[in-house]
């Protein structure tokens, strides 16, 4: 023993030093603590949210202790039997999942085949007019979904519910129940709203693809239509999948349409019957539900990224010396711009310029003079028993446009910044496991369908939490789930541009011998002035259209300019509800203008924000 | 310690058992090196491309953690992995021009110069007078306002030498600053670094692939390869005394001529070689293959006598002559074998030739089995 233990100690004062000298190499400067502060931030935010729901889901509410026979917090399969196989699953679960799988899939069908041409039409030939048609097909989603489910109403509502004349009705018509309202409407109306991904996924992947690819293809003796279906169809599986994942995903948390032509005729998705679970204070119901739609949302976004990843050895389209060869269209030159035309007037033109004329017109579709009128915009002392002035003139209406900016606002620069912060830890950790951590659990809401993720903040922040009062009814519980929510796009924005910027710069001040902060003030930030701008005011934009997330955290003294219109609609000041929908489009068409305009960002970019 | 400008310490730096790993199974890509920088040399880190030469830069910088070992400089331990310590790269006082330039882009080129004098907090004037000297030096007062996208690649790398020069670091660190400049920038730039040197009189490190600019601007040479150390010495030491096969090889403008003596039998290149290393006082059985560089190889024509200067000669064929511009590559055949000769002179030499060809004893190159270097006594 006496021999041994001089060595012995030896060697374990040799590893303890080999540790200090470890750790001090890793704290010289703050990345991983900062690290582990943002993991621990963003497991409260987001992940605890979500993981309290699915909790929700298999034990016992407080109002079910009869029913469920347990007490509170009891594990159960009384909801999940509830949902899925009692008398009353038809109603809630399997008819809203069915119609969900049959909207998303026509969808899905249509935006692809009526997407993919476009795309094509605007990328790869002599369209007549082809760049202003590229801006102006993209203009439905610039605009909130649930805009196209008002003009809709404005021009084929029905007397079934009642209401304002519709246009149509205003011809002397009478359009059938199936045109009005339900199904056909919504799966119209969602593949319009959603055509612009295709076109500018597809577009995209069409212009960085190299003709030479074709043309060698044609000069072993393939024929054009070979071509297409061995070749470029093929090589552009990756932008389709995409397209088609990130549409899918959007119609399993898209409430705002459903909403509107939907629910006034019983007609549910699981995103609108969620929504009356929540809304009736069901829980646990609720959770399963929404669980349901997480699963399916994180479903199709994993399967995406495993397709993705098996499709990455395509990856070498258009290397250095492509050439990119516009298609003549020879004869069908005409056919394509009146087709491409029409699909302009038909998601844009018609919808928009209708909604607009409502708020002008005493009764729609009337063309007289005396029937045109401001008052819905800037009238006063209206015989109506609320909202007796125009919109503009409407205290409500400027304090919830206040409230969108600022929250919205709020959410996507705390959103930006810390989206750079994350960027920064996931590629200067030298904690492999924080910054695996980070990366995944920010980019945990994109697999939550907005509705979903509110049905999540409401049963994690609806009661008090350890010294966190309840926020049910607060700006806070909006700020943070709009902030929560932008995470995904403000993270990946910010790895991207700290991925491209490269080390370096950062170690040439450290070598200067800057510290931690000066360099992150002095060096970091700057650099990434143009990320950071566009990684706020892109979600900026699409957070001011937002319905899906809002929609369950709002009340009337919280309104955000889309629940306000939603709420308008339910009281049936439909006119003043188009207003609204125009204001927000005005905004949104603003904000765009400006993002392009400020640079270094286009809409593509956004999507999926 | 007042200012960091004007005051210097002592500024040596040694390397003693330095290892790093990167980690995931991937070999060493520094092994065990020992290295000993004396204060004001211009040592040049010389070796193939992922050798381990900007791992080492980076490790005396203090970017790059050691995974055992420890560096010096002058008395004070920045790295001591069994001691554990570490001196963070802010508190090193060094000087690293990046191999791309690293130059910050939202920066003018003054604003660039001028960072490294703010986090040392010289006062205003000080700082104003000393970006006029150091761009006056560099010649880039022109560019002064202008951002690093904004002026060429050769300015770039001016301003990334004034910024650093511009806090007069006591260890000047530079990664292959040369290798993105066309050649004539490339020649005014060794110019411009080797007058910087004598001015500073600081310790410079400069690491590159390219043996010219090892050979033309170093006072000492460290050749590595595969994380190893494998000759440290003067420019000439280096060509003329390699240490071993890979130096030889890696050394010169045209490849040597190895010749191999342990394998193919009985060739006539190896029957030669085999007489010549009679005529050393050496044991031949140690040597497992021999160097010739091809500007030492005498060539004659055929009809000569059988030895020179009691050396054997060796018959060949010339297979052709490539003019090189002054000098002429001859490129040779013995019995099937190739050899290449460099020559200043080819009066009476042409392709198809029957000639002789032998080399003075001082330029022969003999290597053992374990390829290191076996002198000639
Ligand atoms: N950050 C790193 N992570 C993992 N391996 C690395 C890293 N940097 C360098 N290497 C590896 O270490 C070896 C030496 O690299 P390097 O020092 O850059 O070589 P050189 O500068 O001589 O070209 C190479 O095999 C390289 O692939
Ligand atoms: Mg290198």
């Amino acid at each position: 023993m006496t021999n041994q233990a001089p060595g012995h100690s030896q060697a374990t004062g040799l590893s303890i030093n080999r540790l200090r000298y470890r750790t001090r190499t890793c704290l010289s400067d703050p990345t991983i603590a900062f690290g582990i502060i943002l993991s621990l931030l963003f497991a409260y935010f987001i992940l605890s949210p979500v993981l309290m729901m699915l909790f929700d889901a298999i034990t016992i509410d407080f109002a079910d202790q009869a029913r469920a026979g347990g007490a509170e917090g009891i594990f159960t399969g009384y909801y999940l039997q509830r949902a899925l196989v009692s008398q009353i699953s038809r109603y809630i679960f399997w008819t809203p999942l069915l119609n969900t799988a049959i909207v998303s899939l026509c969808v899905i069908v249509i935006t692809l085949a009526l997407g993919s041409l476009l795309g094509w039409l605007v990328s790869r030939t002599d369209l007549l007019g082809k760049r202003w048609f590229s801006t102006a097909l993209v203009v439905p989603y610039m605009v909130p979904s649930w805009t196209f489910a008002l003009a809709w109403l404005a021009l084929f509502r029905n007397r079934k519910i009642g209401g304002l004349n519709s246009w149509v009705e205003s011809l002397g018509l009478n359009p059938p129940d199936w045109l009005s309202y339900g199904i056909v409407p919504i799966t119209i109306i969602l593949a319009l709203h959603y055509l612009p991904f295709v076109i500018l996924l597809v577009g995209n992947a069409l212009r960085q693809f190299d003709s030479q690819l074709e043309d060698s293809a044609r000069t072993l003796g393939a024929s054009p239509r070979v071509v297409a279906f061995r070749i470029v169809l093929p090589l552009l599986r990756p932008s389709i999948i995409s397209a088609a994942t990130l549409v899918f995903a959007k119609c399993l948390g898209d409430v705002g349409v459903t909403y509107i032509l939907g629910v006034p005729v019983k007609v549910d998705l699981l995103a609108t019957s969620l929504l009356r679970a929540i809304s009736t204070g069901q829980e646990g119901m609720s959770a399963v539900l929404a669980g349901a739609i997480v699963i399916f949302g994180a479903a199709s976004v994993l399967i995406d990224i495993r397709l993705l990843k098996t499709a990455q050895r395509y990856v070498t389209i258009g290397g250095k010396g492509a050439i990119h060869r516009t298609v003549r269209l020879g004869r069908w030159r005409w056919p394509a711009v009146i087709f491409t035309a029409s699909v302009v007037l038909i998601s844009a033109v018609v919808p928009l310029f209708a909604l607009f004329l409502t708020t002008v017109m005493q009764t729609p579709g009337v063309i007289t003079v005396e029937n045109f009128t401001l008052d819905f915009w800037i009238g006063h002392d209206l015989d109506t028993t609320a909202l007796r002035q125009g919109i503009l003139l409407t205290g409500e209406f400027w304090v919830a446009g206040w409230n969108t900016v600022w929250m919205v606002g709020t959410a996507s620069i705390a959103a930006g910044l810390l989206g750079l912060f994350v960027g920064y830890v996931v590629v200067r950790s030298p904690i492999a496991t924080v910054a695996a951590f980070l990366k995944q659990v920010t980019f945990l809401p994109y697999l939550v369908p907005g509705i979903a993720f509110a049905a999540a903040y409401l049963s994690m922040f609806a009661t008090p939490q350890g010294p966190i009062p309840s926020l049910y009814g607060t700006t806070a519980i909006l700020v943070l789930a709009l902030f929560a929510s932008q995470m995904p796009f403000a993270s990946r924005a910010g790895i991207a541009a700290m991925m491209q910027m490269g080390k370096e710069p950062e170690e040439a001040a450290k070598i200067a011998g800057a510290g931690w902060w000066r360099r992150v003030l002095s060096i970091v930030l700057p650099i990434h002035r143009g990320a950071l701008v566009s990684g706020i005011l892109l979600p900026f934009i699409s957070g001011i259209k937002g319905l899906s997330l809002v929609i369950l955290l709002a009340v009337p003294g919280t309104d955000l300019l889309t629940t306000y219109a939603v709420r308008l609609v339910d009281y049936g000041y439909t006119q003043a509800a188009n207003a609204v929908a125009i204001m927000i489009c005005v905004v949104a068409f603003i904000g765009t203008w400006a993002v392009q305009k400020i640079g270094r960002s286009n809409l593509a970019d956004g999507i999926g924000g | 310690m007042p200012t960091a400008l004007g005051v210097r310490e002592m500024s040596g730096v040694s390397i003693r058992n330095v290892t790093k790993n990167y980690g995931g199974g991937t070999p060493n890509a520094v092994a065990d090196l020992n290295l000993e920088i004396p204060e004001t040399e211009f040592l040049c880190l010389l070796g193939p491309s992922g050798c381990g030469k900007s791992t080492t830069l980076r490790m005396i910088a203090g970017l790059e953690n050691l995974s055992s070992g420890e560096i010096l400089i002058g008395d004070v331990t920045v790295d001591s992995v069994e001691k554990g310590v570490f001196v963070r790269p802010e508190d090193r006082n060094m000087g690293l021009v990046f191999q791309n330039y690293a130059l910050w882009p939202h920066m003018t080129v003054e604003q660039n110069i001028e960072f490294g004098l703010k986090i040392k907090k010289v006062p205003q004037a000080e700082r104003e007078k000393r970006i006029d000297e150091v761009s006056r030096t560099l010649g880039i007062e022109k560019y002064r306002k202008r951002y690093p996208s904004e002026v060429s690649g050769g300015q770039q790398q001016r301003v990334a030498l004034a910024r650093m020069i511009a806090v007069s670091p006591r260890i000047i660190l530079l990664d292959e600053p040369l290798s993105n400049l066309d050649a004539k920038l490339r020649l005014e730039m060794r110019a411009e670094l080797k007058r910087i040197h004598n001015e500073l009189g600081s310790t410079f490190i400069f690491v590159t692939h390219d043996q010219w600019e090892a050979m033309t601007l170093a006072t000492t040479i460290a050749v590595m390869n595969e994380g190893r150390l494998q000759q440290v010495g003067k420019p000439e030491d280096i060509y003329e005394r390699p240490a071993n096969r890979f130096v030889a090889e890696f050394v010169g403008t045209l490849p040597i001529n190895i010749i191999e003596m342990s394998s193919g039998h009985g060739n006539a290149l190896k029957t030669w070689m085999s007489a010549y290393l009679s005529f050393l006082p050496i044991d031949a059985s140690e040597i497992a293959s021999v160097g010739l560089r091809p500007r030492t190889l005498v060539i004659e024509p055929a009809g000569a006598d059988g030895t020179r200067n009691g050396m054997p000669r060796c018959a060949a064929t010339i297979l052709d002559i490539v003019p090189t511009g002054g000098s002429w590559i001859v490129e040779l055949d013995v019995g099937g074998d190739r050899l290449l000769g460099l020559s200043g002179n080819i009066d009476g030499l042409a392709a198809g030739n029957e000639v002789t060809f032998t080399v003075d004893r001082k330029h022969v190159h003999l290597f053992d089995s374990g390829s290191s270097r076996v002198n000639v006594v």
